[in-house]
C-alpha cells in the first residue's frame, strides 16, 4: 500500500500548516475540508485544531484485485476516522475528477458541502481542497486528443466553477510525469502575449525551454498561471504562494502548489492583484533531508532577495531557510 | 465408513469385511436403526442467507446485534458511523483476543454466558449477510501491538451461491472460503472493536440513514442510558446495577452524513413522579424480574411527544423484547388507559427465561409462565397506587372546581334568574354529596375540605330561600351578612370581608397592661374591681340602606361579645374579630354561629371572674 515520503510530510506540516492556520483566522472559523486523506488521513489529523468538517474521497475501482484494494484503503480511512474521534467526516468514492464532473459520487452521494436541485449544478462551499494526486496534471488519451479535453484539467476547471463565490484555499500537488507537456510549453508561450514586459517574456521563455530534468520548473510556471486564469473567469482574485518541488514515494518528483481564491464578487471576470509577472517571478521551493531550501536554480531573473514572500512562515522556519540560503 | 469428495457413502458391514452403502445396510439390519453420520457436506451454504433473512429482516436489526456484541464487551461508548455506502460501529470495549475472534465465525456455538451476556446464539455475525457484501472486523486488546482482522465477503459467497444452483457448496466450505484472518501493526495502547460493513445498496443505506427511525429504533432495542438531566437517572441505574446482572447502559453516537452528530439518550420526560422500583419474585421468592416505574404527576397521559414511551417493557439486558402495549393487559383500570400515565421497564433477571432469536418475545417454557404471572401481579399493584393517584386526583380536582364554583355563585347569585337558580341548587346538592366522599381521598388539608363542605351546603341553602322566597329582594350579598353603617355594598366581594360596625377603642385605662393594640384580657379596674367596659363610642348597628335589606341578623357579634365582657380591644384587633366573625358566619349556620358566641360569652365571663377572685386573694 502508498506510503508517504518523509519530504511531504514536512510539506504538510512545515509549509502547509501556517497558510492553513492563516486562512482559518482570516474566514473565521474552523475549515471545511475536501480532498484526498489517504488510508492514513494524515493531512487531516496533521491540519486537524484548524478543520470543521471533512469530506474525503476515495477511488472504488472495480477489477477485483483493484478493487479489494480499494476496499482496504476504505477500511483503513474508516478505521482511523473512528479512532480519532471525528464525528465530522464523509467518504466519497470513486475518481475525485469524476465527483467534481459529476457531482455525485459512484453510489450517487453528493458532498456534504454542496448545494443545489442537479449534480451537474450543485454548487461547491468548501473552504479547504486538497488535490493531493499522484499521478500529473494530464494524460493524453484517444479521446482527449479528439475532443481536447483532458480531465484533470477538466476537473480543475469544474471545481472552480462549483466553488464560485466561496473563498477557499486550493492545495495542489502534481507529479511532474504527465502527457501534456507540448500543451505546457503552447501554454507559456501563449502567456508571453500578455506580458508586460519583456523581463516578464524573458522569464516565460526560459521556462518554456526548460531541458529534460527540469519539468518541475515547467509545470512551476504554468499551473499557476492556468489556475489563475480560469479562477479569475469563475470570479476569484488568485494569489499563488511560492511553488514547492520535492522528492515524494518512490522517487517521483512532485510539485506542491498553494492557490488562496478569493471570491471578487463580479459579474464579469475577476483580475487578481498577484500581476503575471509577480507569479512567473516567484521562487520555486525545495525540501531536502526534511528541511525547507531555495534552490540555486531558478529562472535567471530571479531575485534572491524574497524574504517577503516567505512571510507567512514560522520565524523559526524562516531563519533556518535563511541559513541555509 | 468411505467418502467421496467428504460424503459418507458406505460403512462397513457387520462383519467388517465389506463396505456397505446406506441401502445394503439397511438391507443387512432389516428392521432395525441405523446410524449415518450427519457431516459439514450436509449442511447447504444457502442456510446462512435463509438465517439472516428470517431472523434479521430489518437491517436495523443487524445494528442491533453489532452493539451487542458491544455492550458484551463492556464498552461505555459505541459510536455508529453511516457514510457513504457503509456502516462503521466502534466501541471502546476490551476487544478480542485471536481466539475470541476466531469464534466469533462460529455459527449457532457461543461461549458466552447467558448470565453476563446478552448475545449467545452464535448466530448474530452473521445478520449483515444479506444487505452488505463485506463484513470486517478489526478489534485490538489492551496491552497488544497488533489489531487482528476478520473479513467475511459475504458478496462473493452470495454470488457463488447463486451460481451453483445446482449443486451448492457446504456451508462450512462457503465460510471457509470467503473468510480470512489478518493482522496489523497497531503501536498505540487502546482497545477497540470496528465493526464494518462495506458496500451496501442504495436501498438498505437509504433504510438505515433515516436518522430519526434509527434513533427511535436504537432507543427502544439498545440499552441507552438515560439523558444526564433525568432527575432520577442516578437512582435507577444504580438500582439495576444492583440487580440486574450484566447491566450495561451506555451511550450512543450516531454520526451521519448529512444531520450534525447526535449522543442518544433516553429523554427527560417532564412531570415525573418519583420512581416505584422492586424485585418481582414468585411465591417462593425467587427473584425472575427487576421494574422501575414512573407515572405522570399531573395524573395525565404522557405527553404525545413521548407517546412511544408510554407504559412498561421488557428487557433482558437493556435488550427491548416486545413491546409496550404487550404489558397493558395488567392495568386493568379503565380498560387500560392508566397504563398510559406511566413509563417504566421490566429487566428479566431469570436466566431460564430466554428470548427468542426474533426478540418479539420468551421462548415457551414453565419460566416464562412464572415470569409473566409474577409480573401481572406486580403490575397490577402498580395499577392499584396509579388508581388510587387517580382518585386522589380527581378528589383534589374536584375540591377544586367546587371552590371556584362556590366564588362563582356567590358573586353572581344575586343576578341569577329562577332557572340558574334552580340549576346551580341541583348541582349544589351533588356537590354536597359527593364531597363528603371524596374528602378521604384528597390531599387537601381535613380543615380546608371541612370547610369547603360546609360552604357548599350554606351556599346550597341559601340558593333554596331564594327558590323558595323568590320575592324577597335578594340584593344582600351572602357574604355581607350585615349592614355595615353607611358603607352598603350592593354588590358580592370575592371573599367574606363584612364590614362590621366599628368599635372604638375605650378610654385610656390607668393599667399599662392594655395597649390600643392588643386585646387586653383583662378589663380595667377602678378601686380593686374591673368594671365592665361600657360599649363606648360604638356605632349601633346602622339601620341598613333601603335598597338592602339583611336577610339574616345575627344577635351580636364576636367583637361585641369581646366588648360586653369587659375587654379591651384595640383598632386593630376590631378589625381582626370582624374578618373572623364574617368567615364563622359564611361556613356555619346561624345555629352553629350563634351556639359558638354563646360559647365564647361564658368563657369570657369564666375568665373575667376568674381574674377578680385571684386579685382578692
Amino acid at each position: 500500500m502508498f506510503e508517504e515520503s518523509p519530504n511531504k510530510v514536512m510539506v504538510r506540516r512545515l509549509w502547509d500548516l501556517p497558510i492553513i492556520q492563516r486562512w482559518s483566522e482570516r474566514l473565521g472559523q474552523p475549515l471545511s475540508y475536501f480532498g484526498l486523506p489517504g488510508p492514513s488521513i494524515s493531512d487531516i489529523l496533521d491540519w486537524r485544531p484548524y478543520l470543521g468538517y471533512c469530506t474525503g474521497i476515495e477511488r472504488l475501482r472495480k477489477e477485483k484485485k483493484q478493487r479489494d484494494e480499494d476496499l482496504e484503503v476504505h477500511r483503513l480511512i474508516h478505521k482511523n476516522v473512528l479512532l480519532s474521534g471525528m464525528d465530522e467526516f464523509q467518504l466519497l468514492l470513486g475518481d475525485i475528477e469524476d465527483i467534481i464532473l459529476n457531482g455525485i459520487d459512484e453510489v450517487r452521494h453528493r458532498p456534504r458541502m454542496s448545494a443545489g436541485d442537479h449534480p451537474l449544478l450543485f454548487s461547491f462551499s468548501y473552504d479547504l481542497v486538497n488535490l493531493d494526486f499522484l499521478g500529473g496534471m494530464g494524460y493524453i488519451t484517444e479521446k482527449a486528443e479528439k475532443t481536447k479535453k483532458v480531465r484533470r484539467t477538466q476537473a480543475l476547471q469544474k471545481l472552480l466553477e462549483r466553488q464560485r463565490g466561496a473563498d477557499f484555499l486550493l492545495i495542489l500537488t502534481l507529479n511532474v510525469r504527465d502527457k501534456i507537456d507540448d500543451e505546457l510549453v503552447r501554454y507559456l508561450e501563449g502567456a508571453q502575449y500578455e506580458a508586460e514586459s519583456e523581463q516578464v517574456r524573458s522569464t516565460l521563455r526560459w521556462y518554456a525551454t526548460c531541458k529534460a530534468g527540469m519539468k518541475e520548473y515547467r509545470l512551476k510556471a504554468t499551473v499557476p498561471l492556468f489556475i489563475q486564469r480560469e479562477g479569475e473567469v469563475c470570479g476569484f482574485d488568485c494569489f499563488c504562494y511560492p511553488p514547492l518541488a520535492y522528492t515524494g514515494s518512490g522517487g517521483a518528483r512532485m510539485v506542491h502548489f498553494v492557490f488562496e481564491l478569493t471570491d471578487a464578487n463580479t459579474i464579469l471576470h475577476a483580475h487578481s492583484r498577484q500581476r503575471i509577472a509577480e507569479v512567473v517571478n516567484l521562487p520555486l521551493m525545495g525540501i531536502k533531508k526534511s528541511s525547507l531550501y531555495l534552490p540555486e536554480k531558478q529562472h535567471p531573473l530571479f531575485n534572491f532577495q524574497c524574504d517577503d514572500l516567505l512571510n507567512f512562515l514560522p520565524e523559526q522556519t524562516r531563519r533556518a531557510l535563511q541559513a541555509a540560503v | 465408513m468411505t467418502k467421496i469428495r467428504g460424503k459418507v457413502t458406505s460403512k462397513p458391514s457387520k462383519d467388517g469385511a465389506t463396505q456397505l452403502t446406506l441401502e445394503q445396510l439397511l438391507d443387512e439390519q432389516p428392521n432395525q436403526p441405523v446410524e449415518w453420520e450427519f457431516e459439514a457436506e450436509d449442511i447447504g451454504g444457502g442456510l446462512i442467507g435463509i438465517l439472516s433473512k428470517g431472523l434479521y429482516p430489518d437491517p436495523l436489526d443487524c445494528i442491533r446485534e453489532y452493539v451487542q456484541n458491544s455492550v458484551d464487551a463492556k464498552a461505555k461508548t459505541v459510536t455508529i458511523r453511516i457514510t457513504g455506502n457503509s456502516v462503521a460501529i466502534h466501541d471502546d470495549g476490551v476487544g478480542m483476543s485471536v481466539e475470541k475472534l476466531r469464534q466469533a465465525r462460529q455459527l449457532g456455538l457461543s461461549t458466552k454466558s447467558k448470565a453476563e451476556d446478552v448475545g449467545f446464539r452464535g448466530i448474530g455475525v452473521y445478520s449483515g449477510f444479506d444487505i452488505c457484501n463485506r463484513l470486517l472486523i478489526t478489534t485490538k486488546v489492551a496491552g497488544e501491538a497488533k489489531a487482528r482482522i476478520l473479513e467475511f465477503h459475504f458478496g462473493e459467497m452470495k454470488a457463488q451461491l447463486k451460481a451453483e444452483q445446482a449443486v451448492s457448496i457446504s456451508l462450512p466450505r462457503l465460510i471457509t472460503k470467503y473468510t480470512y484472518f489478518r493482522q496489523e501493526d497497531d503501536q498505540v495502547d487502546r482497545h477497540y472493536t470496528i465493526v464494518q460493513l462495506e458496500e451496501l445498496s442504495s436501498i438498505h443505506i437509504s433504510q438505515l440513514a433515516d436518522h430519526v427511525q434509527l434513533r427511535t429504533y436504537m432507543l427502544h432495542n439498545l440499552p441507552i442510558d438515560f439523558a444526564d438531566n433525568f432527575p432520577y437517572k442516578e437512582q435507577i441505574n444504580s438500582q439495576l446495577e444492583n440487580h440486574v446482572p450484566g447491566y450495561n447502559a451506555i451511550r450512543v453516537k450516531l454520526v451521519t452524513d448529512f444531520a450534525p452528530p447526535e449522543v442518544i439518550v433516553k429523554p427527560n420526560i417532564p412531570n415525573l413522579g418519583e420512581p416505584i422500583m422492586g424485585i418481582i419474585s414468585t411465591t417462593d421468592r425467587k427473584p425472575v424480574a427487576y421494574y422501575w416505574a414512573c407515572y405522570h404527576e399531573k395524573g395525565e397521559v404522557l405527553p404525545e411527544e413521548y407517546k412511544d414511551y408510554r407504559g412498561l417493557v421488557y428487557k433482558v439486558k437493556g435488550f427491548t423484547i416486545g413491546d409496550r402495549e404487550r404489558l397493558r393487559g395488567y392495568f386493568p383500570t379503565a380498560r387500560g388507559t392508566l397504563y398510559y400515565w406511566c413509563t417504566g421497564e421490566v429487566y428479566v433477571i431469570d436466566d431460564n427465561v430466554t428470548p427468542n432469536a426474533a426478540r418479539n418475545d420468551f421462548e415457551v417454557s414453565p419460566e416464562k409462565l412464572q415470569l409473566e404471572t409474577a409480573v401481572a401481579d406486580t403490575l397490577r399493584g402498580l395499577n392499584t397506587k396509579v388508581e388510587r393517584f387517580q382518585e386522589r386526583k380527581n378528589a383534589d380536582k374536584e375540591f377544586e372546581k367546587a371552590r371556584n364554583y362556590l366564588d362563582e355563585v356567590e358573586n353572581k347569585i344575586t343576578t341569577f334568574t329562577p332557572k340558574q337558580c334552580q340549576e346551580a341548587h341541583e348541582f349544589l346538592v351533588k356537590l354536597s354529596i359527593s364531597l363528603p366522599k371524596k374528602q378521604k381521598k384528597t390531599k387537601l388539608d381535613v380543615t380546608i375540605a371541612q370547610e369547603i363542605i360546609r360552604r357548599t351546603e350554606t351556599v346550597r341553602d341559601r340558593v333554596r330561600q331564594i327558590i323558595d322566597h323568590p320575592d324577597k329582594p335578594t340584593t344582600q350579598p351572602i357574604a355581607n351578612r350585615f349592614s355595615p353603617a353607611n358603607t352598603a355594598s350592593p354588590t358580592l366581594s370575592p371573599s367574606p370581608q363584612p364590614a362590621f360596625p366599628s368599635i372604638k377603642p375605650t378610654s385610656a385605662t390607668p393599667s399599662s397592661e392594655s395597649s390600643s393594640d392588643a386585646v387586653s384580657l383583662k378589663p380595667p379596674v377602678q378601686n380593686g374591681i374591673r368594671a365592665v367596659a361600657p360599649m363606648q363610642n360604638s356605632t349601633p348597628l346602622a339601620a341598613p340602606a333601603q335598597d338592602i335589606v339583611p336577610l339574616v341578623q345575627p344577635t351580636k357579634t364576636i367583637a361585641q361579645v369581646f366588648e360586653q365582657s369587659g375587654f379591651d380591644i384595640g383598632e386593630n384587633c376590631t378589625q381582626l374579630l370582624q374578618i373572623i366573625d364574617g368567615t364563622l358566619f359564611s361556613v356555619l349556620t346561624k345555629e352553629m354561629y350563634d351556639r359558638v358566641l354563646s360559647d365564647l360569652e361564658e368563657r369570657l365571663e369564666y375568665e373575667a371572674t376568674g381574674e377578680i377572685e385571684s386579685e382578692d386573694e
